[in-house]
């Protein structure tokens, strides 16, 4: 759902650090119905060219505040709007080059109004579908210009 | 909140006497032609959600949406708030003013609030039954804020936080209605164990919100499409099992064809979606609509002729009519997300086709 509009071709771009480029950033939107705390974004993977980039090396910045991965994990009090871009901050010294690059983008929001169990299956899932309500991965991906 | 209602059922009474005088002019023949007048009191809505994607993509704000609704005469309003109200859940007095101020103008209500029990907020920690019930609570008090009458709460609400929430949604006078979604039976034990939660607390602030969903009784055509575009489903295969369908060729007979044919597991997994398209019995509703406070006409395609493609609503109308159905018909459509991959996506004609479609059916 909303695949298609995940990654945002705009202010696609290399960022510096004292002069050096550091990295990359990407604007990307959530692949869901609603908005959502940001304790709910359970797995994002970025993948550029064919290399990706673990959470580790990336920050999330939302409504001016930018976070960690370890930080997002516990965020209650802060919403991901729903089509409001947010950017992806990529540590990759030396940045990307110009010209065309293909990006991958899979993200998880955790669907945590589902029942977890089921024990006497009385909601009717099969136990496969749970798994895939609970943690299914939106993926996307776009060829992109860096200038 | 009651000078709207109020201004609406003087709208709805004055297309009553202006149908009436119509009628009274025409010769007799041409009379009886003209649909009778209701006998039921279902009103027409419409879920916010089924603008989600020009809401997504900015090309619609909250007020086009709140437009569009009254232009079809749909007054009742869904809204889901973590879809589109900044700021969720503590909007400024400004958003709020805002709020009224544009279903003043347009003649809406806000008439359900679509929430969500996050129970599983974070990884480390499962909201516990008192957690659970001030997570309800930040939402009932939002909705009356806001207005609202209703509350959709979604299938997963555990049991103990809907009896625990039930003092605050008298208090406020508001109703939590529970979704029964597909794949949920509508005679099965969950929708029992709410009817139990009903009848034990003897509410009227807790019932029941029924999704059409329930009732597809034929695979959606455009899933069959996006099945074949997807490449899970070779066109000519897809054919193949239509026809012998409409052939009521057995299923054991054309699984067995099927494999002889080398089809794909895709292809196996199409011809369960076509001969269990899962919709149940629509008179399976009709004991339900006593409980039943909002209704989600879901839909996935409306074709042009004005006929969902795979939901009988016309069965559906007739139960909730003759049930006393009282409340909202709200369209939700969900069509976008299996055609937005190769359709330009326009919400607008699609809900309009619904609305047609139900102003036959209800003559309002």
């Amino acid at each position: 759902m909303f695949n298609k509009y995940m990654i945002l071709t705009r202010e696609f771009r290399n960022v510096s650090e004292g002069g050096q480029p550091m990295g990359f950033q990407v604007k990307i939107r959530i692949p869901y119905y609603r908005g959502v705390r940001l304790s709910l974004i359970d797995t994002v993977q970025l993948t550029v060219d064919g290399e990706e980039f673990p959470v580790n090396d990336m920050t999330f910045t939302t409504g001016g505040r930018t976070y960690t991965f370890q930080e997002l994990g516990k965020v209650t009090d802060t919403e991901w709007f729903f089509g409001d871009p947010a950017t992806l901050t990529v540590k990759k010294p030396g940045g990307l080059a110009t010209g065309m690059h293909t990006v991958q983008l899979g993200i998880v929001i955790r669907k945590s109004y589902i029942p977890k169990e089921d024990p006497d299956n009385i909601y009717g899932f099969p136990k496969d579908a749970t798994q895939m309500i609970l943690h299914g991965m939106e993926l996307a991906t776009k060829k992109m210009s860096l200038v | 909140m009651d000078a709207k209602e109020n201004l609406i059922n003087r709208r709805e009474l004055l297309q009553g006497m202006a149908a009436t005088a119509v009628t009274a002019t025409l010769a007799p023949g041409i009379a009886a032609a003209q649909p009778s007048a209701p006998t039921h009191k279902i009103k027409r809505g419409v879920s916010l959600y089924s603008y989600q994607e020009e809401f997504y993509l900015r090309t619609m704000t909250l007020d086009d949406c709140l437009a569009e609704a009254s232009a079809i005469g749909a007054y009742g309003i869904e809204m889901l708030p973590e879809e589109m109200m900044p700021g969720f859940p503590n909007p400024s007095q400004a958003w709020v003013d805002q709020w009224f101020a544009m279903h003043a103008k347009h003649h809406t209500i806000p008439e359900t609030y679509t929430r969500f029990q996050d129970t599983f907020l974070t990884l480390d920690h499962d909201l516990n039954t008192d957690e659970g019930v001030r997570f309800m609570e930040r939402d009932l008090r939002l909705a009356k804020r806001l207005g609202f009458k209703n509350l959709r709460l979604l299938i997963g609400t555990p049991f103990d936080v809907i009896e625990g929430s039930i003092p605050l949604a008298e208090e406020l006078d508001l109703r939590m209605n529970i979704e029964i979604h597909a794949p949920c039976l509508v005679d099965g034990v969950l929708v029992h164990k709410w009817i139990d939660i009903i009848e034990k607390h003897k509410t009227k602030h807790f019932g029941l919100n029924p999704d059409m969903g329930l009732f597809v009784m034929r695979e959606e055509r455009i899933d069959r499409d996006r099945r074949i575009r997807d490449g899970q489903v070779r066109k000519e295969v897809a054919e193949f099992i239509d026809k012998a369908y409409e052939d009521k060729t057995p299923e054991a007979k054309l699984t067995v064809e099927l494999k002889t044919l080398g089809a794909e597991p895709g292809e196996i997994g199409y011809m369960h979606a076509v001969y269990t398209p899962g919709g149940q019995d629509v008179q399976k509703l009709k004991p339900l609509v006593p409980y039943s406070h909002h209704i989600h006409a879901k839909f996935y395609e409306m074709t042009e002729d004005y006929q969902e493609y795979g939901v009988p609503y016309d069965q559906i109308v007739k139960v909730l009519i003759d049930g006393g159905y009282d409340g909202y018909m709200a369209s939700e459509w969900e069509g976008q997300r299996i055609t937005q991959d190769a359709f330009e996506t326009d919400s607008c004609e699609q809900v309009r086709r619904q609305h047609v479609m139900l102003k036959r059916l209800l003559g309002v």
